[in-house]
């Protein structure tokens, strides 16, 4: 069964221009998303990974507009978003909704938990005040909250009950498409779990469409269908959550999950750990950006840049060695 | 052969004063530290674990804090008992500490180099000229490129990494027996906690230093512990050696923290399981009953649970949990 797309995004390109440093010298921009391209379909969940500086959340907030795109479309349910003027983009943010990481700068410390929920409600216009007072208290229990709790302040919450307020926050206007930021990195492991599978449960119960960004490819293993690593502003491998573990190809891929410690016996020291820092994304290296880290980099890599290409079906890669 | 703990910590109890009464926030903690070791301390936040490393290393604010009961000893002394100009030669020197964030814990209007230096200066009779030596070689010896060109670079002109790094070289300078490390990577990238850790592990096997790490994740505890003390709500509530708390844990508690984060597996299959949670949140250190502190929480919880503490009970050579039903929990 191959359902419809319900995001699209084609080439998309998110560059940042930087002050020049003295009058004749060429601006300097960072390259922060450079030509990625993905679908989705509706009622899945798609995987973004990568170290810090990859690129990931800018590609996400490039797609709900939050950053401009420079150039590339992003279409979801058959509109570009790229195209829509700021009155149409304003009526469009219904349909698509974020999650940051960190729920307590991510809410206004002023306001209660009611009135954080009902705040899309009333910035959209959507019905009478009674009826969005209902929805808040829908809201709240949808996401494991005491109706009496609106009257509390963020302060009031553990970090769990604050990403909850969140959650219900994004879901209030009833949007198809929700972006979660690393929603789960800020909170105790135990803590995690519980948002996790309310994620997953409300997905079900409202056929949601999530892209999904984490650094932990323990976390995106559990929650994504389809999965793409990101390198320096691009994709370097991208596949469904199946295939990606199994057949691993890219070399950093295989390199992000050697590095994740795990409860499993494993002989001390066995994988060799990346070296170095992720180079800037100002000035990335040339051919493949990852040869400066990569322990198989060959001549070709330095001067050629792979593209991302179908290795096997439904898995592509971008690496010369494959 | 038994051997002769390096560091102890008995009966320890610390508690705070607040507008709304006395919180206990560490409660009887009993540990040991042998020579060489390496302990993992787990647990979510607010059960105790940071407070626990405070405490060894006398950085409890007094007031509000207080340390009510219990002796640290370090080989014979005990560190609660020193003078504060005493206490300063033993921390940085003796004992010394590695914190969560490395960009707020170096301070950004001096050089890395100046920083590392001054660790160096205060507990070693050392000349300038010597100790800008000595801190060139423990950057490089942390792995740091180019460290007579990094001394002069400032906090920001550095990445997470290589911050983390100038604070392991900064703790490790004067070849401390004891280092503190609490939730050293915490603010880094995965590949990133690989070096670090991997970096630990050689520099605890070169200078033979016993470590401490303070962690909420179980897996980073199995890559790098011998020994496991799980905590919650200011006790021990399980203690033994790694493979004894990962394989066959007994506290429901440490079940669960083991059992709610997601395992990376090979093959995935097509189906998504849920995860395990673990019910409820952490209580509030104030409005603690008598009895067990994760009853309210916990899967296996009977009527007397709630009413009497349970009682300390041996597993193994080195594996016990404080739990009233471990026979059931399997």
């Amino acid at each position: 069964m191959k359902a419809q797309p319900s995001l699209k995004i084609e080439n998309l390109r998110t560059h940042f221009k930087l002050s020049r440093p003295h009058l004749f010298a060429e601006q300097p921009t960072v390259y922060a998303v450079d030509g990625v391209s993905f679908e989705v379909e509706q009622g899945r969940t798609f995987g973004l990974v990568g170290e810090s500086g990859c690129g990931k959340s800018t590609t996400a907030l490039s797609i709900l507009r939050l950053v401009e795109p420079t150039s590339g479309s992003v279409i979801l349910k058959g509109t570009d978003v790229c195209q829509l003027n700021q009155k149409e983009l304003r009526g469009y943010r219904r349909q698509m909704q974020i999650i940051f990481q960190d729920p307590y700068s991510s809410m206004n410390p002023r306001k209660t938990a009611g009135e954080i929920i009902q705040s899309p409600l009333k910035i959209q216009k959507i019905g009478t005040p009674q009826q969005q007072n209902k929805r808040v208290e829908e809201l709240l229990e949808v996401v494991g909250l005491r109706p009496e709790q609106r009257n509390l302040y963020p302060h009031q919450f553990s970090g769990g009950q604050r990403q909850r307020i969140c959650v219900a926050r994004a879901l209030a206007p009833s949007p198809d498409f929700i972006v979660c930021d690393e929603p789960v990195s800020a909170l105790d492991v135990a803590i995690q779990s519980q948002i996790l599978n309310l994620l997953v449960r409300l997905q079900r119960e409202f056929n949601l469409t999530y892209l999904f960004i984490s650094h932990d490819m323990a976390v995106v293993q559990h929650m994504c269908d389809d999965i793409a690593v990101m390198y320096l502003g691009k994709i370097v491998e991208k596949t469904d959550r199946r295939s990606l573990f199994l057949n691993v190809k890219h070399p950093y891929t295989k390199a992000l999950l050697a590095a994740v410690p795990t409860t499993d016996i494993k002989p001390k020291g066995a994988s060799a750990p990346l070296k170095g820092d992720v180079p800037s994304p100002m000035n990335p290296p040339s051919g493949c950006r990852f040869h400066t880290r990569c322990p198989l980099a060959i001549a070709r890599c330095i001067e050629e840049e792979p593209l991302l290409q179908e290795c096997l079906p439904n898995h592509w890669v971008a690496c010369h060695l494959v | 052969m038994k051997q002769e703990p390096l560091l102890q910590v008995k009966g320890l109890c610390v508690d705070f004063s607040t507008r709304k009464g006395n919180v206990r926030v560490l409660n009887h903690l009993d540990l040991h530290l042998l020579p060489g070791e390496a302990l993992g301390i787990v647990g979510e936040s607010g059960c105790g674990k940071s407070m626990t490393a405070l405490s060894i290393m006398r950085l409890v604010p007094v007031p509000p804090g207080n340390i009510s009961n219990g002796q640290i000893l370090l080989k014979d002394t005990d560190l609660l008992q020193l003078k504060e100009d005493q206490m300063q030669d033993i921390r940085g020197n003796e004992i010394s500490m590695i914190f969560q964030e490395p960009m707020t814990s170096l301070n950004p209007v001096f050089t890395v180099g100046s920083q590392v230096a001054e660790n160096i200066r205060r507990h070693q009779s050392a000349t300038a000229a010597q100790a800008k030596e000595k801190t060139i070689q423990m950057l490089e010896a942390v792995g740091i490129p180019a460290p007579e060109l990094r001394i002069n670079q400032y906090p920001h002109e550095m990445s997470g990494g290589m911050r983390q790094r100038v604070m392991i070289a900064m703790a490790l300078s004067c070849q401390p027996s004891v280092l503190i490390a609490d939730e050293p990577t915490t603010a880094l990238d995965v590949t990133i906690q690989a070096q670090i850790f991997d970096l630990l592990k050689q520099i605890q096997q070169e200078m033979k230093t016993s470590v401490i790490l303070i962690t909420h994740d179980m897996s980073v505890i199995a890559e790098f512990a011998d020994r496991v003390i799980v905590m919650y709500a200011g006790r021990k509530v399980e203690e033994g050696l790694v493979r004894d708390i990962i394989d066959n844990p007994r506290h429901p508690y440490t079940q669960g923290l083991i059992s709610c984060v997601p395992i990376l597996h090979k093959d995935t299959g097509t189906e998504r399981k849920e995860l395990n949670e673990i019910p409820g949140i952490v209580p509030d250190l104030r409005k603690l009953g008598t009895g067990c502190s994760f009853a309210p929480r916990c899967d296996y919880v009977k009527d007397h649970c709630h009413e009497k503490m349970p009682p300390e009970v041996t597993l193994g050579e080195h594996h016990t949990a404080f739990c009233w039903h471990v026979e059931e929990v399997v």
